[in-house]
């Protein structure tokens, strides 16, 4: 069997900050710090309107490409993940194959989840080489969920940012790379996070367009974006850190033998508090979220890129990544940092 | 966690002077019993007995001693 790593990864950041300021100025001073003292976010990065996910993703993988001493035709399958795709049909990953020039004997699809979806994503790609039917895999994430939220939404506006990223998946020796996964789904909370009028199930109309207010004052129409933060809240305490002592006895680790745990980056208040539960040193870990916001499933690639970029992964390192949200669907990982990744182009 | 160690925090939660919150306080009258509130009792509760009481139990919850009942039921 193939073993397979993460040879690189890049990440882009929307273009625009929706600063703490102006969100001051449309919730109130009072509701902008509790909000504040509930999710440890202060600033988020957006993409302006007419930018998608996808454009974040390609410009993630070109930016990967022009970095990194890596020949395009040599990628032979496509992943594309996000919950906020260019069309219902065709797949977007069909038409990132073609404007990122990639080989026509390329297999493309997207994988249709949220925050859950890096982890996923590295699952099917190492399976893809394992078992031969791939050689090396882009794995693209590009979401921009915040243009699918109410604008006086305080419970979601002031947590979610957008991003996209690249990772190439390819051979490495044996005893590097993944090492095992842990995956889980508990649909009875589909209502959690949720956008009810977006597919077949609750056709879009004049009635399902209609902005309420909650009784906290949040507004939203049925077309938007909802999160139940106190469930998602709920939901992760218990599971996350069942998954990581799961996913650990399956590789045969222990905590200690970790180097650095990576979560998914949902809210600070939260990750401050799954850190101190599963009694993770501060050194072993590494947060990503203060000032980009809740990126949904580019918080994994967004994290693990600028731990790399500050000398927190080396070759031979145990890094535990995990990552959970809607569906609910969470999935978990260990890998051991490879001795050999992507160089870096020379220098013309 | 006694009940006096619980009615201080809470009290912090909901934005409520010390000692005005008694556990036969009823949950609806307390003006800061919101999202961040159950975030932070969630929290606590989690922390201090290791019982992860669930949004909907709060929910169900009418005073502040139904909160720490449905706690040290789940313990």
């Amino acid at each position: 069997m193939q073993h397979s790593s993460i040879l690189a990864v890049e990440c882009v950041l929307g273009s625009e900050t929706l600063s703490f300021e102006t969100l001051e100025e449309r919730f109130g001073v009072e509701n902008m710090r509790k909000v504040f003292s509930g999710s440890g976010i202060r600033n988020r990065r957006v993409a302006p309107a007419g930018v998608c996910g996808s454009d974040l993703a390609f410009e993630a993988a070109e930016n990967l490409f022009a970095k990194y001493d890596v020949d395009r035709s040599s990628i032979d399958f496509l992943i594309h993940c996000t919950q906020t795709p260019d069309y219902l049909l065709p797949t977007t990953a069909c038409i990132l194959q073609d404007r990122l020039h990639l080989r026509k004997d390329c297999g493309a699809f997207d994988l249709n989840l949220g925050c859950s979806q890096y982890v996923y994503a590295m699952t099917v790609a190492s399976s893809l080489i394992a078992s031969g039917v791939a050689t090396k895999v882009l794995v693209l994430t590009g979401d921009t969920m915040s243009q699918t939220v109410h604008p006086m939404d305080r419970a979601v506006v002031p947590i979610l940012g957008d991003a996209g990223s690249a990772t190439i998946v390819g051979p490495v020796a044996e005893g590097e790379g993944f090492l095992g996964f842990e995956l889980g789904t508990d649909g009875s909370g589909y209502k959690y996070l949720i956008n009810p009028a977006s597919g077949f199930r609750v056709p879009r109309t004049a009635e399902t367009a209609i902005a309420v207010a909650d009784k906290e004052g949040n507004v939203r129409s049925q077309e938007n974006f909802f999160m139940n933060g106190a469930a998602v809240f709920h939901f992760a305490i218990t599971t996350v850190p069942k998954t990581v002592h799961k996913v650990l006895a399956k590789v045969q680790l222990s905590m200690d033998q970790v180097d650095l745990f990576l979560f998914h980056q949902a809210n600070r208040y939260m990750l401050d508090y799954l850190v101190k539960k599963l009694q993770i040193p501060p050194e072993k870990t590494h947060f990503y979220v203060e000032e980009t916001g809740n990126t949904s499933g580019t918080t994994m690639p967004g994290v693990l890129s600028d731990a790399i970029r500050l000398g927190k992964v080396k070759p031979g390192a145990v890094v535990l990544m995990i990552v959970f949200g809607v569906g609910l669907s969470w999935a978990a990982t260990v890998v051991r940092w490879p001795e050999k990744t992507l160089p870096l182009k020379a220098q013309a | 966690m006694t009940d006096e160690d619980f009615l201080r925090f809470f009290a912090d939660a909901v934005g409520a002077a010390e000692g005005s919150v008694h556990l036969d306080t009823e949950l609806q009258t307390l003006e800061g019993w919101d999202s961040v509130a159950y975030l932070s009792t969630m929290t606590y509760l989690d922390e201090n007995l290791g019982v992860a009481v669930s949004p909907d139990q709060l929910v169900e919850a009418k005073t502040v001693a139904d909160i720490l009942k449905l706690a040290r039921a789940g313990q």
